[in-house]
Order: structure tokens, then C-alpha cells, then sequence
């Protein structure tokens, strides 16, 4: 009968791996914005309009249930904001586990605003209207200041 | 070799004296040298400690910097909290974050962190209410501006003739920014000697009535008509209204009545009130009134204290009574037997016809204990009559035992009855913290005893005091109020523990 290997006391304890830096995060959601054509930044700031307050309400239920979600993804989908195609997508990406439901929700709700902040950001940049704003009555033709990059390939955005 | 020689010193040999000798070092240049060495030495174990501490200038100095950058957002988003209530969405939101990175070049990092560190919401008044407060709050430099701003400032004291209402204005951090508040207890607004002094009626002219809303004729003070030309009418509206609640003043509050000419006080006039009309002033005789009900009380309240030796010499009456040959004509017959069994010895007084030596003590004991409680009455002490007057409208052995009984449990009665509506009216206005009777109770006494007298039956509290066939009696005459009455004057009588008696 063979003792059990005990670990050694004095070895080092693995230590977890960093948090990535809240900083990092937005830069690189950053970065995404700016791959992204001017279109489907227009598009993906006029989704998420839509989606944030879904979002929120989702992610702030203490009682939220899978099918909470898949009902306001299926609305989505009804209401022509997403594809069925994508809300599928969307309802499969989803923690099958009850107890991670709500922190995938806020970890959502928390990338996709700071989405839109960046999208927003970016469209004002172009000149380009801002889903929600009225446009100015004597604001020229929405004309992009710089091509869009071309050599990035534009990403979804999230949701 | 010829002078140098005979000089005896040779100039041209040099000096040898040192040469191969190491000269020694400075001493102080030594101690010098030492010294520098330990500085160099005690530096370097102090640098670990100089370079957390540049660490810490320069941690500092990004906090700052963040809150700096931090501070800036939030005071690019202020316009957002002149929307209306509920305004604020997500989308309005993130277009002015959008908008401040675009055009300030501010990373909103910082904003995004806080609006996350908090519980999601969909769009609606609870997300509205923390983005108000977290802008509000956050462009402040200052923490108790920041404090303020989410906090309601105390507001203007709205005065509504008869009452101040301290009033809170909510700051720009709450959804209802600007909107003013009742808050706390009202503060009654009492009239000054020289408004008090002015108290005279009189009627309004047309004028006043057609500017004051009421009809022409209608009974108005000086003060009355300068309170409403000064305060305005009907200054609170809505839900702020109502005293105690909390609720916006109405934002369409009739405008200040305009100066009316003072009319010269007129005589009082007996006209009523017309239905409109404001009370500006409690009714004439109402102050006589209250004076006369304080003086009933105290008076109520000083014969309280003497209750128990009141009652006693009836107690001590009704049992004597028991056992007593009494009623008219009795008293000779009596005076007679107790002059015999004074004069016999007590074992002759047995042998005496018609003498029971009980019944004589029983009756001499009854006439003194009632003639005890009838000098105890209002007045009997003044004159001789009075005391007659007492004694004849109280028990005595003059009349029949059955009567004088009655009278003395009747007595009984009213006597515990005063008792105990005196001890539940204290029991009533007494302050709960100190126990102590609340000044100014007084002026309800009047009142509280019609109400009590109404209520209750004397009878019930010398029930005690009657035979079962005596109760019998009275219940077969009692309708279902009586019984009532009846029923809350025993209840009142065990509570205050006024019954139970030797003669019960």
C-alpha cells in the first residue's frame, strides 16, 4: 500500500492568472469599433440601442430564467433587430448552467455598452448620424472622413 | 671647500631626515572619509523605501489623473439631467458618452466602470434616477457638494395662514430635481397679541368679497384679510396638501391676492359666518367655557385625592346599616336602649326585652359614619342649615333602613363613579413618556365627562354592595344599552379596582 503523494508545503502555489485590465477591455472593444465599416457601425449602434435595455433588465432580474432570454431573443428576432439565424446563435452561446445565467448576462451588458459608447464615438467621428438623434437641419450629406480600414475585417458586433 | 668648511654647516648637503618614512595620514580626513562611506551605506537600505514612495507619487498622481479625467466626463454628461423625469435611457446615455469621447477625447472608461459597479437595469425610472445621481454627484469636486447633490436641500417654509410647512427642494442628482416637498411635522402659526387684539369681525365689503371668494357680508378679521393678502390663497395644492405627506406644491398655485384697502375695524357683528367663510378665531364664549372646564377638573382631580377617606364612612354606613333598627320614629326608641345597655351590664343586657345590644351599636355606628360623610359635602361646614340640608339630602337613619341603604350604595356608586372617570380621563391625557397629565387636558373635561356620564351607570359600580335578589330586580328592568353601560361600568370599576368591598 502506497501513501498518497502529499503536496509539498514549501512549493510555490500557482498562482491565478492576472485579471485583464478594465482599460484593456475597452481597448480592444475600441479596436473592434474601429475595424468595423461604417455601415455596420451605423447598423451595430442602432442594434444595440435596442439590445442595452434588454440587456439590463436581464442581466438586473435576480429570478432571470433561459427562457426569459430565449423569449427576448425570439422578440428580437420578430421585431427585425437580428436575424433568426442569429438569434439562434445567440440562444446557443447561452451558460446552460442556471447560476451562470446572470453574470454572462451582466458580462453582455457591460461589453455591449461600452460598444455603443465606442460605436456612438465613432460615428460622430465619421460625422455620421447617431441612431436616436435627430439629425441638424442644415447638416451636410453624411460623408466619412477616412476610408474605412479595409485591411481589418469587420467583426460582429457582440449580440 | 674653503668658507663653507669653516662655517662649520655645509648648505649644499641635503636634508635626510624622513626620507624612506611614510608620512602619516589626516586623521580628520580619515574620520571624513569613514563618514562618508556609513552615508552611502545608510542610503542605499533606505532605497527600497524611496522607491515605494516615488511608486506612491506616481500611483497618486494616476489617481489623480483619473479622477480628473473622470470628473470632466461626468460634467460633459450635466445636459442629460435637464431632461425630464425618465428621460435618461440607455441610448441617450451612451449617444453622451459617445459624444464626449468624440469630441473631448476623454476615455469613459472610468464612467463605464462606475455604471457597471452598479445592478443592471432595463430603461425606466430606476435607471434614469442612478445616472442622475451618479452625474450629479461625480462632477462634483467637493464631497459635500457631491453629497448635496443627491440629497434634498432644505427648501422655503410655505405658510398656510394656520400652519408653516418646512418645505425640501430636491437637487439635480433626484429624478424630481427642483420639485419642493413638505417635509416633517407642520409648525402651527400662531396669532401675535397685536393680531389677537384685532380679532374683531366684521363684514366684508364687496370688494374684499369678490377678492377673497366668499360671499358679500361674510364675517372677516383685519387679520384674517392681511394674512391672505400677504401669504396668498391656497398656496399648496395636491398631494402636499395634505398635512404630513410628502408631495409636490402645485405648480399652478394661485397667484398673491392683490393689496386690498384696509377697511377701519367695525363693531362685532352678530351676523353667522357665511359657508365660505375662513374661522379665524375660536367662538366667544369659548374661552369661558374651557376656564370653567380646568376648574372642574381641578376640582374633580383634588377631591380624587381624598376618595378613599370619603368613601370609607359609607362603606362603614352600609354595613352598619345591616344590622341596624332604623327608619322614622326610631331614633327615641333607640337613644332609649342604648341609654339602658349603657347603664347594664352587659350580661344583664341580654335578659333586656326588645334590647339587642348589636342593632343599637349597629345603629349608633350607622348614624355617626353617615353623619361623618354628610359633613364631608360641599357647604355642610358653612352654617347650620347647610348641614341639614346635607344630612337630608344624603343617607341617614331618619328614614327607613331600606331607603337609607339604598341611598348609601347609591352614594356608594357616584362616589366611585367620579373616581374612576377622573383616573381614565388622567390615564387618557397623560403623556406615555412621563406618565405626567398633559397640561392644557383640562379644557376637555367638560366634554370628556358628558360623554362619560352618557356611558355608564352608577349602579354598576356599587353592584357589589347589592343582594342577588337586588340584581335580579335590576336587570328585569334594564334594556340592552342599559345593560351595556352597565356591563363598561363594571369593567371600569375592576380595572381601577373601586369595588370588592367588606359590604359587597
Amino acid at each position: 500500500m502506497t501513501p498518497e503523494a502529499k503536496p509539498n508545503p514549501l512549493a510555490r502555489p500557482n498562482r491565478a492568472a492576472p485579471k485583464p485590465n478594465p482599460m484593456l477591455a475597452h481597448a480592444q472593444i475600441w479596436k473592434h469599433v474601429s475595424g468595423m465599416a461604417p455601415d455596420d457601425v451605423s447598423k451595430g449602434a442602432e442594434r444595440l440601442d435596442y439590445v442595452l435595455p434588454i440587456l439590463g433588465a436581464l442581466a438586473g432580474d435576480p429570478k432571470v430564467t433561459p427562457k426569459k432570454v430565449i423569449m427576448a431573443a425570439s422578440q428580437a428576432a420578430a421585431d427585425g433587430i437580428a436575424t433568426p439565424a442569429e438569434a439562434v446563435q445567440f440562444i446557443t452561446g447561452m451558460p446552460s448552467d442556471p447560476e451562470k445565467l446572470q453574470p454572462w448576462l451582466r458580462q453582455l451588458y457591460v461589453t455591449n455598452m461600452s460598444a455603443a459608447v465606442h460605436m456612438k464615438a465613432a460615428l460622430m467621428k465619421r460625422q455620421q448620424p447617431v441612431p436616436g438623434l435627430p439629425p441638424a437641419p442644415d447638416a451636410a450629406p453624411s460623408q466619412p472622413t477616412e476610408p474605412p480600414p479595409t485591411s481589418m475585417t469587420p467583426q460582429e458586433a457582440p449580440v | 671647500m674653503s668658507g663653507s668648511i669653516l662655517g662649520g654647516v655645509d648648505a649644499s648637503i641635503p636634508l635626510q631626515a624622513g626620507r624612506n618614512v611614510t608620512p602619516a595620514e589626516n586623521p580628520l580626513q580619515m574620520l571624513g572619509n569613514v563618514a562618508n562611506t556609513a552615508n552611502s551605506i545608510n542610503q542605499l537600505r533606505l532605497f527600497p523605501g524611496q522607491m515605494q514612495l516615488q511608486q506612491q507619487a506616481v500611483q497618486g498622481g494616476q489617481v489623480s489623473l483619473a479622477q480628473r479625467i473622470n470628473q470632466a466626463g461626468y460634467e460633459s454628461l450635466a445636459p442629460l439631467l435637464a431632461m425630464p423625469a425618465g428621460g435618461i435611457t440607455h441610448s441617450a446615455f451612451t449617444t453622451a458618452l459617445g459624444s464626449a469621447e468624440a469630441n473631448l477625447g476623454l476615455p469613459m472608461n472610468g464612467i463605464l466602470n462606475d455604471v457597471m459597479a452598479t445592478a443592471p437595469d432595463g430603461d425606466g425610472p430606476a435607471f434614469d434616477a442612478k445616472i442622475r445621481a451618479l452625474i450629479a454627484s461625480r462632477a462634483q469636486t467637493a464631497p459635500e457638494s457631491a453629497v448635496g447633490e443627491v440629497t434634498p436641500r432644505t427648501g422655503p417654509i410655505v405658510s398656510t395662514g394656520q400652519t408653516q410647512i418646512p418645505t425640501t427642494v430636491a437637487p439635480a442628482g433626484l429624478p424630481n430635481a427642483g420639485q419642493i416637498s413638505s417635509y416633517g411635522a407642520t409648525v402651527p402659526q400662531y396669532l401675535s397679541p397685536s393680531e389677537l387684539a384685532a380679532q374683531v369681525g366684521r363684514p366684508a365689503t364687496p370688494q374684499e368679497a369678490a377678492q377673497l371668494g366668499v360671499p358679500a357680508g361674510t364675517q372677516i378679521t383685519e387679520t384674517m384679510l392681511q394674512r391672505l393678502q400677504s401669504q396668498g390663497a391656497g398656496a399648496l395644492a395636491g398631494p402636499a396638501g395634505v398635512i404630513g405627506v410628502n408631495g409636490p406644491v402645485s405648480p399652478a398655485a394661485p397667484p398673491r391676492l392683490p393689496a386690498l384697502p384696509l377697511a377701519p375695524a367695525a363693531g362685532a357683528s352678530s351676523g353667522a359666518p357665511g359657508p365660505h367663510a375662513i374661522v379665524s378665531a375660536l367662538p366667544p364664549t369659548a374661552p369661558a367655557e374651557m376656564a370653567a372646564s380646568v376648574d372642574q377638573y381641578n376640582n374633580a382631580s383634588t377631591a380624587s385625592n381624598s376618595f378613599r377617606q370619603r368613601i370609607f364612612p359609607l362603606e362603614q354606613a352600609a354595613i352598619a346599616l345591616q344590622g341596624a333598627d332604623t327608619g322614622p320614629g326610631s331614633e327615641t326608641v333607640n337613644q332609649i336602649k342604648s341609654f339602658l345597655l349603657a347603664q347594664s351590664p352587659a350580661s344583664l343586657a341580654k335578659y333586656l326585652p326588645g334590647v339587642d345590644p348589636d342593632k343599637i351599636a349597629n345603629y349608633d355606628e350607622a348614624v355617626k359614619y353617615l353623619a361623618n360623610y354628610a359633613m364631608q359635602q360641599p357647604g355642610a361646614a358653612q352654617s347650620d342649615m347647610h348641614l341639614g340640608l346635607a344630612q337630608v339630602a344624603n343617607a341617614s337613619t331618619h328614614i327607613s333602613n331600606l331607603a337609607a341603604r339604598n341611598v348609601v350604595e347609591n352614594a356608594l356608586g357616584l362616589e366611585r363613579m367620579q373616581q374612576a372617570a377622573i383616573q381614565q380621563f388622567n390615564d387618557l391625557h397623560s403623556d406615555p413618556q412621563t406618565g405626567q397629565v398633559q397640561s392644557g387636558s383640562g379644557a376637555q373635561w367638560n366634554r370628556y365627562m358628558q360623554q362619560f356620564a352618557a356611558s355608564h351607570d352608577p349602579r354598576g359600580f356599587s353592584w357589589d354592595e347589592q343582594s342577588p335578589a337586588q340584581h335580579q330586580q335590576a336587570l328585569q328592568n334594564m334594556t340592552t344599552d342599559d345593560k351595556r353601560r352597565l356591563h363598561e361600568s363594571l369593567m371600569l370599576a375592576r380595572k381601577y379596582n373601586l369595588t370588592g368591598t367588606p359590604g359587597g
